[in-house]
């Protein structure tokens, strides 16, 4: 047995090497290299690093601006958790029931078609739907008397605009993850459901939320992973402006690390950024394991 | 539904009409809200369709225009007149993107199969230390990540582009999920015919994980297809250079005037991408549907 | 603030005079015709720089048969140079530098500071093209070639811009206005953007005198103009706080908010909203004739920027510059002659899009045929003063652009956003050099 046990742990080794091996290098590695960094002050031309203790963290932690990109960040987590989940549920129960195919289709396809496209192509179009005085919305709003929309440059709105264009842009992923959640439903459970005369709303909050809640946690936690590390759509569309009422915490990260060449100060932010993350990511996992637990 | 006046005779009609009586009136209801809200997700689509098709100079006019007013075909002709090299961007995209998810699959599947079907020493600390690198914000490796590329000298080709996004924990996370919910009666008994692991995993694991190949197929292409940080900090030749940053070179050095090459440039980039998901949607979302997903 | 650079550059020329005479010997040998070597060019994208570069590597390829030049080109939307210098310093700290590397003005500093570029004046020294070329260009042009604090000639000159002002001379017709005067004053602007905006019967604006230029450089003129800067004239410390920054600052604020004649301040040009009709006057270089000229634009004019003390504007200029570390700095050299000769600053001139550096291109009647009153652009090359580019130029830019936008939004008031904005510039100016 010892010789099969042997071999069965050699073949688990072979077969994770090529991933962990990706891992180790372009990720585990990096990282490391990356929170080295958060120690020193680094000249990358000469290549100097002069050791500062916890000098960079002192400068961060000081610097009422991190919090402020801090607070924006969970803001949007918080939103695009709710519109994106909450939305993409929502929809996903309103497609999935008998419609003709082709409308199906097409109504699919409509909601799904953002996810297919690169931000940094439709930020043209959405500066020009979301401009103040010259933009399309507004242009609307004004003919109906509302009057004007700083969507992007009104500092309460901006994130919410941003907000707006994220769920636009990844609703559509989860409605088709929920809708493939929903068709999973066994359909014995349904035709009981059906049999007792259940109304349609008892039917979905009694029998199809709960059946597919894991899916839905498990999307909330991709979701506020992915806002933890907001970035490139931000910068895309605001550049963290008006001041810094849209800036994220990887957006300040970045810039310390290139405009302001501060690679130690950016790896403080990162390592910070980090344990905020695996702090919060531990919360939803404790919630939703009391929560599955109780079923 | 009560009759509409069409010719009832024609095929077309009669099947439409069929089709007509399946809806049932509340769906009717929320069939009018889903398709006003998918007009919404599509109008960004029109109008940079029929901005595609319109001088630059009438790009931003008011009222706004979503419709193009007519077939004018000089924003394609001068997108591929450019000497930015489009369709070469545009076949950099397509072997990204393809080659990083057959890698992401074959990895992700193999240690999927290392995590679900063997014991080996270590093996929950390797899987919970790759899901890890799943907090990890990709803007965060950058630096470290360019240093170690250009030692080896793969920076600037598209190798830069494709194995930092080999490295999914997500992949492994659901491949290993889906493995697990999946009976392993076929895999021992194989094992006890005397099938390497290599034999079991080729012949009877992989086969059964198509959901999740399909389902992680169109996760890791589009997201691949859209990569904007990695072409952005890591290439800078044309000959690897990718659509999201590439196209932005149709720019001039300080924005908008190019609008409708870049509209035209965008359309045609989002084009393939639409049709293969019109046609591969059904399979998509069974696929997804059958995934560990929601285990 | 900016008073006159002419000290400045007198001293600077003298230093000049020195270091040419000491190292007239060092100049470069040409390389003979069959040197085999790989040359490598790190640009910015746009299409006239690409198509030029590829004309330039076939007449080059006739000379040198055996070297292969690659380009590599890097996209600058939104006038970002600091990732532009950040993609450069990065390839150089890993190892991996080009032998020649474009750059604006805006990125010389940075680039230079790491000691990295070659001094030209030490390479080309009685090299007749050299010559040529810096005889055909203006003075103060060349002066803002010149990298700072060190003095040295690290780029060689290719193209340059400016800020003036266009305008929809139908707009002005209509408003029964005087197309502005050259000498025109802020007053006056303010007068003729009052009278061009114009509202529907609800109100509604339909038609804005001006819009704010949303990014730095377009910004520049408004400052310069009113002898207030956001540097001191070396680009060392920040100038924030002299009243005459202040009400350049109030003055743009009121534009919007007060005088509502020009739309909610965004980042951009504005040309778009031009060509769309929208509004009647925006501020910008020559880049967006090509484009005008290509949507049919016309009976559009242009003028020097309104001023209020002075009359001045702001100018950048972009060049090539050959890195020290380069095993071919022979070779660099005669490639950046095909690409600052004559033929490319006729591609240039022909493309529209930026100012030739040279004189002759730039003042030729094909270049200045349209928009009407062209001849300004070269005009403005005696008396322009270069954009405050130091060393942490991007970090500069993104403090002042974060304050600006921030206060034309009305998130902050005018003392708060100068007493930050020199606060952060003072911490951040004094680790730059």
């Amino acid at each position: 047995m010892a010789t099969l046990k042997a071999r069965e742990a050699r073949a688990g080794f072979l077969f994770v090497a090529p991933a962990y091996v990706l891992y180790l290098i372009f990720l585990a590695i990096p990282l490391v290299a990356s929170f080295g960094l958060s120690v020193f002050e680094v000249d990358r031309i000469r290549m100097d690093f002069e050791y500062v203790g916890l000098e960079n963290f002192d400068w961060i932690f000081t610097d009422p601006r991190f919090w402020t990109t801090f607070r924006n960040t969970f803001y949007f987590i918080s939103m695009s958790v709710i519109g994106n989940v909450g939305l993409g549920l929502v929809l996903a129960f309103a497609l999935n029931r008998v419609l003709p195919t082709p409308i199906l289709y097409v109504l699919r396809l409509s909601y799904f078609l953002p996810v297919l496209v690169s931000l940094a192509f439709v930020s043209f179009i959405w500066k020009f739907l979301f401009s103040t005085d010259l933009g399309a919305i507004n242009y609307y709003l004004r003919q109906v008397g509302i009057g004007n929309v700083g969507w992007l440059t009104d500092s309460s709105v901006a994130m919410f605009s941003v907000i707006i264009i994220d769920v636009w842009k990844n609703v559509g992923f989860f409605i088709i993850i929920f809708l493939a959640a929903l068709q999973g439903i066994p359909r014995s459970l349904m035709e009981a459901a059906s049999i007792d005369g259940a109304s349609s709303w008892v039917v979905a909050t009694r029998i199809k939320i709960p059946y597919i809640a894991p899916v839905i946690l498990f999307c909330a936690t991709y979701a506020t992973i992915g806002g933890l590390q907001v970035f490139d759509s931000i910068r895309i569309l605001t550049n963290g402006g008006p001041g810094d009422a849209t800036r994220s915490v990887v957006m300040y990260m970045v810039s310390e690390a290139f405009s302001a060449g501060q690679l130690g100060t950016a790896s403080a932010a990162a390592l910070t950024l980090l344990v905020v993350i695996s702090i919060v990511v531990a919360i939803q996992m404790i919630i939703a394991r009391w929560f599955l637990g109780e079923r | 539904m009560r009759s509409v006046t069409l010719p009832p005779d024609t095929p077309v009609a009669r099947r439409l009409l069929s089709a007509m009586q399946v809806v049932h009136w509340r769906n009717t209801a929320v069939l009018i809200v889903l398709l006003v809200g998918a007009v919404l997700m599509l109008l960004p689509f029109f109008w940079m369709f029929a901005t595609s098709m319109r001088p630059a100079g009438e790009a931003y006019q008011l009222p706004p225009s979503f419709l193009p007013d007519d077939i004018r075909l000089d924003s394609y002709h001068e997108l591929f007149a450019s000497p930015v090299p489009f369709l070469r961007m545009y076949w950099n995209s397509f072997v990204v993107a393809a080659v990083t998810t057959i890698g992401v699959i074959i990895t992700s599947a193999m240690a999927a199969f290392a995590f679900s079907r063997t014991r080996f020493p270590g093996k929950n600390l390797l899987f919970a230390s790759m899901l890890l690198g799943l907090m990890v914000p990709p803007a965060l490796l950058l630096i470290p990540l360019f240093f170690g590329m250009a030692s080896v000298g793969i920076v600037d080709s598209i190798w830069a582009l494709i194995l930092p996004a080999m490295t999914n924990p997500l992949a492994v996370f659901m491949m290993r999920q889906f493995m697990r919910s999946q009976p392993r009666e076929y895999e021992e008994s194989a094992f006890v015919d005397g099938a390497s692991y290599w034999t079991i995993f080729w012949r009877i694991s992989l086969p059964q994980m198509g959901p999740p190949i399909a389902a992680l197929s169109i996760i890791v292409f589009t997201s691949s297809w859209n990569n904007f940080l990695l072409p952005l900090v890591f290439v800078r030749s044309f000959e690897a250079m990718t659509l999201p940053v590439g196209i932005l070179s149709l720019e001039s050095s300080f924005g908008g005037a190019a609008l409708s090459i870049i509209m035209a440039a965008v359309t045609v980039a989002v084009l393939p991408l639409f049709v293969v998901f019109l046609i591969a949607q059904r399979f998509i979302i069974e696929s997804i549907a059958s995934t560990g997903v929601k285990k | 603030m900016i008073k006159n650079t002419m000290p400045f550059t007198a001293a600077l020329t003298a230093v000049f005079a020195a270091v040419t005479s000491i190292s007239a010997g060092a100049a470069l040998a040409q390389p003979a015709s069959d040197t085999e070597a790989t040359l490598t060019v790190v640009q910015w994208a746009n299409d006239q720089i690409i198509s030029s570069t590829n004309n330039a590597i076939e007449r080059f390829a006739e000379r040198y048969p055996n070297v292969t030049i690659e380009t590599q080109y890097v996209p600058i939307g939104g006038g970002s140079w600091g990732d532009y210098s950040n993609a450069f310093l990065n390839s150089v700290a890993a190892g991996d530098a080009p032998d020649i590397i474009a750059s604006a003005i805006e990125g010389f500093a940075e680039i230079a500071s790491t000691g990295l570029l070659v001094d030209l004046e030490t390479v080309f020294a009685a090299d007749p093209h050299a010559e040529e070329v810096m005889a055909g260009i203006d003075p103060n042009l060349m002066d803002g070639m010149r990298t700072r604090p060190t003095g040295e000639l690290n780029f060689f000159p290719t193209e340059w811009n400016n800020i003036v002002m266009f305008y929809n001379q139908d707009m002005f017709d209509a408003a029964g206005l005087d197309y502005p005067a050259a000498d025109w004053t802020w007053d006056d602007f303010l007068a003729a953007a009052g009278a061009l905006t114009l509202r529907d019967d609800n109100g509604n604006i339909t038609q804005y005198g001006y819009i704010v230029p949303g990014f730095n450089f377009g910004l520049q003129p408004w400052f310069l103009t009113n002898n207030a800067s956001i540097l001191d004239e070396d680009w060392r410390e920040p100038t924030v706080t002299t009243p005459e920054y202040r009400e350049s600052l109030q003055f743009l604020h009121d534009l919007v908010h007060v005088h509502e004649v020009a739309p909610t301040y965004e980042g951009g040009v504005g040309s778009e909203r031009f060509a769309a009709g929208q509004v009647a006057m925006f501020s910008a270089g020559h880049w967006p004739v090509p484009q005008f000229i290509a949507s049919g634009l016309e009976n559009v004019g242009v003028q020097h920027m309104p001023q209020n003390r002075v009359q001045t504007t702001v100018f950048g200029i972009g060049g090539l510059a050959i890195v020290n570390q380069s095993a071919h700095q022979d070779l660099a050299w005669e490639f950046i002659k095909e690409m600052t000769g004559d033929i490319y600053q006729q591609e240039l001139a022909d493309s529209m899009r930026s100012i030739p550096s040279a004189r002759r291109q730039a003042t030729h009647p094909s270049y200045t045929a349209w928009p009407e009153n062209s001849e300004i652009f070269y005009e403005t090359a005696a008396t322009a003063i270069p954009v405050p580019s130091p060393p942490n130029f991007a970090q500069m830019q993104e403090i002042f652009e974060r304050h600006m936008s921030a206060y034309m939004a009305n998130d902050q008031d005018l003392d708060t956003t100068i007493s930050q904005l020199d606060r952060e510039l003072q911490r951040a100016m004094s680790r730059a050099y």
